[in-house]
């Protein structure tokens, strides 16, 4: 099956960057139609209409959350989350770099719908020379007029800043990222009040992510019934998913919600490298419970698929192991990540990851029992649910299920180390290792 | 701090230029962007401390930040790391480091080199890379992710 590209329809142009190469596309159309034909309240219901779901993660309904910002004359502001640090995301990076128009134009339309008269986009501090290409692409639009004082002469404002960040996960995480945003350190905040209420410096805040704004033009310019046309009844419109790891073609492919995720993973990115099988894989970003092969490869690709199987779709990223790869090192390594960015504030998250890794660790080096993996299972059903935010969550759940359906695996592994074989079992990766066989371009 | 309705929401913009302009995030750089924000030099430092890409230690001019996280794992980000620690080893000038996913596993392994990503890299590119750091060329020009096509191909 080919991909369904919306969102990225024409980015193999490098011209797409430019607001002229934009607009040649039909670019700002939507923009013009919202400002000069429509009521907020007409924008508001479209997107509610239209069924779009958040591509950051959550996958909240974008429309619902953006009529929870209360009415009135207070100041308001629009956070587009672009910290993309999700291991095995990289979407955001590739609709950013190539489309930033599509983003801005989401961004100002969405913040017409939400009474929103600031706008930040917070983008993680190593996409640098994505900062640069919005930059450029915001400059453009203030010039055009898109952006800044009396928009189209409507009489309505728009500042719009591209905040870089510096590096941490848990800005990712939206009441972190409005801790970042207001010059302190990245820690999340407790719930209730959510952000819509009380967000950033005190007032009602939408966030979304880069790919759910992204969508926000076409459904204006198109009409939400339109939209609906693509994608399942639950999760209308198409994604953006990034698929990595153990696969031929890695990258990032736009297909309409619901398709097979074997078309996915074994057709667009082609699969394993010859002789070599898909094991598992996490079907949406390093958080989600990772799914076997024989319980993933035939579920259609949606959000209430995946959770109906006791996974997420997420954000919308695969990462792929094929049967080399080990498991019990592939859980380390998850934790790691989580322990790493941790935020310490709270005591489940901080010590929980940190005994994680210990844990694990232990497994790796066979110094670990049988029994240990029943403490390390029990450790990640004390971090669920028992902080503020869900970054333990994130650890906990992919690492209790790959405990859970791989026991045997960790059992072999604790058993082969105990006996002498080395710490990290080169051989187990050695066929996955070297780069992409193919470059890009299509075989 | 104008582009901001709070000038508290400069400290990390501020904290970059400081970093621009001294290398890391030196005690002087922090106590004069503290005098410019009005705010104390601590409070500068705990927001500096708690960012990865802020650095409150001297670093070389150069930084070369290896992914080490899943997907680059599965493909040997962590002989890259190694690969490149060993080609810059005694050199000052150039600060290596293994990192969490910078947000491009399709390039696996990768390496962010002076903010600028590369890849799939060979564990023989590193030396090429550090060469060439040093010698003020351009870095692996052939495997810098803006030249990238997309792994569809153009629009069917």
């Amino acid at each position: 099956m080919p991909e369904t590209r919306m969102l990225l329809k024409n980015a193999e142009d490098p011209a797409l960057r430019t607001l002229a190469g934009y607009r040649g596309y039909g670019g700002y159309a939507a923009l013009e139609k919202a400002y000069r034909e429509m009521e907020a309240d007409e924008v508001l219901k479209e997107l509610e209409d239209s069924g779009l779901r958040g591509r950051g993660g959550a996958g909240f309904s974008m429309g619902k959350k953006a009529s929870f910002l209360p009415r009135g004359e207070m100041r308001k502001y629009l956070c587009c989350n672009a910290d993309e640090s999700e291991p095995g995301a990289f979407k955001d990076r590739e609709l950013m770099q190539r489309n930033p128009h599509q983003l801005v134009e989401g961004i100002a339309i969405a913040a017409l719908a939400a009474d929103a008269g600031h706008a930040f986009i917070f983008i993680r501090g190593e996409y640098d020379s994505q900062a640069d290409v919005l930059d450029a692409a915001v400059a453009e639009a203030y010039e055009a007029g898109y952006l800044g004082k009396d928009i189209l002469g409507t009489h309505r404002d728009l500042e719009l800043v591209v905040h870089r960040g510096a590096g941490a996960y848990i800005c990712g995480e939206e009441t972190a990222l409005l801790d970042a945003l207001e010059g302190k350190r990245g820690n999340p905040r407790l719930k209730p009040p959510f952000p819509a209420v009380q967000g950033l410096y005190g007032g009602p805040t939408l966030i979304n992510n880069v790919e759910t704004l992204s969508n926000v033009p076409h459904i204006v310019r198109n009409g939400a019934e339109w939209f609906r046309s693509f994608g399942t009844e639950q999760s209308p419109g198409t994604k953006v998913v990034s698929v990595s790891g153990c696969v031929r073609r890695p990258g990032n492919y736009e297909v309409e919600l619901g398709i097979p995720t074997r078309e996915l993973i074994m057709d667009l990115a082609g699969g394993p490298r010859e002789g070599r099988e898909v094991k598992a894989f996490y079907p949406g970003g390093s958080s989600s419970p990772v799914l076997r092969a024989e319980e993933g490869l035939d579920l259609p690709y949606s959000f209430e698929a995946m959770a109906e199987a006791g996974s997420m779709l997420g954000s919308g990223s695969i990462i792929v192991a094929d049967d080399r790869v080990s498991i019990p090192h592939m859980a380390l390594r998850t934790a790691r990540f989580y322990h790493h960015e941790s935020c310490g504030k709270c005591t489940p998250c901080r010590e929980g990851t940190n005994w994680t890794v210990k844990m694990l660790e232990r497994v790796v080096r066979g110094e670990a029992t049988p029994m240990d993996l029943d403490i390390v299972a029990s450790v990640q059903e004390n971090i669920i649910g028992h902080c503020l935010c869900v970054l333990g969550d994130s650890m906990a759940m992919p690492v209790g299920a790959m405990v859970r359906k791989f026991r045997e695996e960790f059992e072999d592994v604790i058993a082969a180390a105990s006996e002498g074989a080395p710490a990290v079992d080169e051989n187990r990766l050695a066929a996955v290792r070297g780069p992409a066989e193919t470059l890009g371009a299509a075989t | 701090m104008a582009k901001y309705p709070d000038r508290k929401s400069a400290s990390i913009p501020a904290l970059w230029a400081v970093q621009r302009l001294y290398g890391w995030c030196t005690p002087e750089g922090i106590r004069q962007a503290a005098a410019v924000m009005r705010v104390t030099p601590a409070y500068l430092e705990s927001v500096a401390s708690f960012y990865d890409l802020l650095h409150t230690e001297p670093v070389g001019a150069h930084k070369v930040a290896v992914c080490t996280n899943i997907s680059c794992w599965m493909r040997g980000g962590d002989e890259l790391l190694e690969a490149f620690r060993a080609a810059a080893e005694g050199d000052e000038e150039v600060f290596v480091t293994g990192f969490e996913c910078l947000g491009a596993c399709d390039i696996a392994p990768m390496a962010s080199i002076d903010e600028r990503y590369f890849g799939p890299l060979e564990t023989g590119e590193a030396a090429t890379a550090i060469e060439q750091l040093r010698a003020g060329a351009d870095v692996l020009p052939a495997k810098a992710l803006e030249r990238r096509p997309l792994p569809g191909g153009p629009d069917a």
